[in-house]
């Protein structure tokens, strides 16, 4: 079904259970009841000990992070003394990371936001701000969302957030005021796991992840699971990333218990040492290529599972017919790999019962990224490695309770109009986005801006850092990001965005100062335990939500009001969101964690289907690797089968550009202390990384002049940023790799001694700014964009080369020429 | 009797959880640890092979007490038990030396009794 003819039918959805727009407050009435929880330990969730009271809960957020790992609050006087990892809990096992470990640090520094502020629009840029009450906070708020609700319609209001932080009842938000735009507008390609996902729920109908036994609270012990004996860790550091929901270390645990692993890596990163002969050293943006090489060695030497294939798998002779058309040399001339290495590494894979493939952001951020992604699922389909113990396994959101808090557009469907629903920014131009993502299209909104429009009129920044960390060519869209007429950022400590932008800040508590429930993982439902008071005077995230919430459904559509915010407190909209999981939020805290009971081959049980048929959630019943939907959509440019779809700006598909831009840069990779803009002002995470560093390889660096330590340049037609040199001679030479989101905290006087210049207060956050470099063109899907493989020159700082000659405005005129003649969707 | 710990550095992913989980559960500075973490290579050990030793390995200093109130209480060092990569043990220096058979193992013997 189509998503307008959801809309038109009028029902929502929430947690499984349908219901009539608009008729009541979304009561649970057809519950059945939940299946029981998996048994895990049976532990107190507070004791005293010496002296203190320690509090046992999981850790999100903030600060930002996408796991939800077990700790131990130790409290004295009401004041919280040290974190510790919890050795109870079966997801991190009593490990914990130096982020979590450095929570006193951060709850009680000194320059935690404390109080909300308001400052008048013309001193945006200028340390003016007054503190303010929450009360007057609100008011200046809801009049002026009212304000543009009524001036330009409420789809001119975005709700705008980051990552990490539990903070998806922002979606309510925006859909209480009847708009459906709510995203990252400022993130090119919406690049950051979006286009795994989007890619995984159109080809299986839902996403899979790697199995290190985390649905299995007894973890490696649990009978029913399988040691992968090979992975390929793709474009991923999981040691220092933790991404999605994925607790780097488990890769650690089954290397121990005898997993081999490959690495799929620019840099020679401690696991890709580790792989030996089994790294391969990929060309930033040449992953796709990788992909696709490897899917034809399996394909033209039949390594696939044929019976599991047969059984459940659409499109294998499709494929099979592509990648049999394609090149393996060239290919691999492409992606910069031997070709040998390429054909031992496939032949493993498929021949490894079970094999796993763990990858990371490195695939989302390409032009061709969704691309790739496909070719990467149709490895472990075709293998039979989907959904099995030790393969990549499908997760599902726990007994469905997924809308307040993981992947649910929680709101969309009751609280808004068809009218109001049409209107999401790019639903037409990019139909992914109609498929299942109810975020707005950041490519759609940034061609906007391209030509001349103003999208936005009142933005609701929550947990954003969007000109140190998302932001592609951030300078530039800071000046788009001033013309909109109201802006409120909610975080923890002033930013380089919200000094740039805030008319209105709101300070919000960390997840020490709140209770709450994680998050953004299919494994289990764990209780964020609130165990000191709130600094200050800052608030939930979430308690705000519910607060302003309240009042922005009253200002603004007040037909809402009985079904948006009809909870008390935080506590009751929580015992709401988890009445399906059979538990309120009290007794989720007795227990700290529930699990879910954990099924493998889903499709063989009927488990993934809403008919309870065989299969999977699409539209043959099968694993798509022919995806049904790119076929009904492919109007748009998207593609059925696998494909390899070169980077806009790269040495192929721009050969011209070479001479002057000799280099790829590629960005994004974490070092474990930061967790991408947060934290630079903690000081003993910074000691461990005081500056932006470029890896680089000495040879090049000596052709100009640099020597380690020393800051350099690199530069391209859309910008320039500034790095310090660490040598590493295992790069290709033609590579280089800068850290991301880095901005000065330390530079706070400077700010606050600024009342004049709008820029030179921003905590030098253009300065060492890597996203300067990156081009705004996502690929054809909407999804994908080129933060990983920029071409540039590099030079010494001090130096001054002649300028460019690389026309940039002749793209950006392409682009917006493309936009206008795009074809748009025929009648569905 | 002498007190140690040991450490496989076979596993150490350079996490640096050890030095911060030192300086909470002691109160000290950034400027003060007692463990550190020292990057070995990466060294191509075979040039014509993809061959390399790439090591992390943590290195006590005179700040360590071995986390004397933890253990009394019959904790882990701090240490030991935030350790991501859990590749360090804690114990006395005689019996960690039994367990240190394999290539790439450590013993720091760090505090007598």
């Amino acid at each position: 079904m189509s998503e307008k003819d959801v809309i038109e039918y009028h029902w929502g959805e929430t947690d499984g259970h349908k219901f009539k727009r608009g008729s009541r407050h979304p009561q649970k009435t057809e519950t059945v009841p939940a299946a029981p929880a998996a048994k895990t330990p049976d532990v107190p969730w507070t004791w005293e000990e010496d002296g203190m009271t320690v509090i046992r809960g999981t850790a999100r957020s903030a600060p930002g992070c996408h796991n939800v790992c077990g700790i131990l609050s130790y409290v004295k006087d009401g004041k919280l003394v040290k974190v510790e990892g919890d050795p109870e809990d079966p997801y991190n096992q009593g490990r914990l990371c130096s982020r979590c470990l450095c929570i006193p640090d951060y709850v009680y520094h000194e320059d935690r936001l404390l109080y909300p502020m308001k400052r008048a629009r013309e001193d945006r840029g200028k340390d003016k701000f007054e503190r303010i009450t929450w009360d007057e906070a609100y008011d200046i708020i809801v009049e002026n969302f009212k304000k543009v609700a009524d001036e330009y319609g409420p789809d001119k209001i975005a709700c705008c957030q980051g990552t990490g932080r539990d903070i998806h009842q922002i979606t309510r938000v925006n859909a209480c005021m009847g708009s459906p735009n709510e995203g990252v507008p400022y993130f090119a390609g919406n690049s950051c796991y979006l286009p795994r996902i989007a890619s995984m729920a159109c080809m299986l109908g839902d996403p899979c992840v790697m199995d290190c036994s985390q649905f299995l609270p007894k973890r490696y012990d649990d009978e029913r699971y399988t040691v992968p004996e090979y992975c390929i860790i793709w474009g991923h550091q999981p040691f220092y990333s933790n991404a999605d929901g994925f607790y780097g270390h488990w890769i650690m645990d089954l290397m121990k218990r005898g997993m081999k692993v490959a690495v799929v890596d620019p840099k020679l990163t401690w696991i890709a040492a580790k792989a030996g002969e089994d790294w391969l050293r990929v060309r930033p943006g040449g992953d796709g290529a990788l992909a696709m090489a490897m899917l034809k060695v399996i394909c033209d030497e039949k390594l696939y599972d044929q019976d599991f294939c047969d059984k459940w798998v659409y499109g294998l002779d499709a494929v099979c017919e592509r990648v049999a058309a394609m090149d393996l040399d060239e290919l691999c001339e492409k992606a910069w790999v031997d070709k040998e290495d390429v054909i031992r590494v496939a032949r493993t894979y498929a021949t490894s019962k079970p094999a796993a493939i763990q990858w990371g952001v490195a695939l989302d951020q390409q032009t061709g990224g969704q691309q790739a992604a496909h070719a990467v699922t149709a490895l472990w389909c075709i293998t039979g490695n989907l959904d099995v113990p030790g393969g990549n396994v499908i997760g599902q959101s726990c007994w469905g309770i997924d809308q307040p808090n993981w992947v649910g557009t929680w709101g969309y469907d009751e609280l808004m109009s068809d009218e109001e629903a049409a209107k999401r920014i790019g639903v037409e131009r990019y139909p992914m986005f109609a498929v299942g993502f109810k975020n707005l299209s950041s490519n759609a909104t940034i061609e906007a801006w391209q030509r001349g429009e103003v999208p936005i009129h009142a933005a609701y920044f929550a947990t954003n850092n969007f000109l140190a960390t998302m932001g592609a060519q951030a300078e530039q869209q800071l000046e788009w990001y001033k013309q909109i007429d109201f802006c409120v950022f909610q975080d923890l400590f002033m930013t380089p965005s919200m000094m740039a932008l805030a008319d209105v800040v709101l300070p919000a508590a960390t997840y020490e100062e709140r209770n709450g429930f994680g998050g953004l993982n299919p494994y289990r439902i764990s209780c964020i335990n609130k165990a000191i008071e709130p600094v200050g005077e800052t608030k939930a995230d979430n308690t705000i939500f519910l607060e302003l919430g309240k009042r922005l459904t009253d200002a603004i559509k007040p037909e809402n009001n009985d079904i948006a915010w009809p909870w008390d407190s935080v506590e009751e909209m929580w015992d709401y969101a988890l009445e399906d999981g059979g538990f309120t939020w009290e007794e989720l805290r007795e227990s700290t964690w529930k699990y879910p009971e954990f099924e493998y081959r889903k499709y063989e049980k009927g488990l993934l289907r809403p008919d309870g048929q065989l299969g999977f959630s699409t539209e043959t019943g099968r694993a798509e690797i022919y995806s049904m939907v790119f076929h009904h959509t492919s109007w748009s440019g998207l593609d059925p089968l696998p494909s390899y779809v070169e980077p806009v700006e790269s040495p192929y598909s721009a050969p011209e550009a070479v001479e002057q831009l000799p280099y790829i840069v590629t960005s994004g990779a974490r070092v474990p202390h930061f967790f991408h803009s947060e934290q630079r002002q903690i000081k003993k995470l910074r000691a461990l990384h005081p500056d932006p560093l470029c890896y680089i390889h000495p040879e090049t660096a000596a052709k100009h002049g640099i020597e380690e330590g020393d800051w350099m340049w690199l530069e391209n037609q859309h910008g320039k940023c500034k790095y310090k040199a660490a040598f590493d001679e295992h790069y290709d030479p033609r590579v280089m790799q800068c850290d991301h989101g880095w901005w000065f905290p330390e530079r706070k006087d400077q700010a606050e001694e600024n009342t004049s210049d709008e820029k030179a207060g921003l905590f030098g956050v253009f300065e060492s700014q890597i996203n300067n470099l990156v081009p705004f063109e996502a690929g054809v899907s909407g999804f994908g964009s080129n933060y990983k493989s920029m071409m540039c020159r590099i030079y010494k700082d001090g130096e001054t080369p002649a300028p460019l000659n690389i026309p940039v405005e002749a793209a950006a005129a392409d682009g917006v020429a493309a936009t206008k003649d795009r074809p748009l969707p025929e009648e569905r | 009797m002498t007190q140690g710990i040991l450490v496989d550095y076979n596993y150490c992913s350079g996490c640096e959880t050890c030095v911060v989980a030192c300086q909470q559960e002691r109160g000290f500075t950034e400027k003060e640890f007692g463990v550190t973490v020292t990057k070995l290579g990466p060294f191509h050990i075979e040039p014509d092979k993809k061959h390399y030793e790439y090591d992390f390995i943590p290195q006590f200093t005179e700040w360590c007490n071995l986390c004397e109130e933890r253990t009394a209480k019959g904790k882990l060092p701090s240490c030991v038990q935030m350790c991501q990569a859990q590749c360090m043990e804690w114990g006395e220096v005689s019996d960690l030396a039994k367990k240190a058979t394999t290539p790439k193992q450590v013993i720091y013997s760090i505090k007598q009794d």
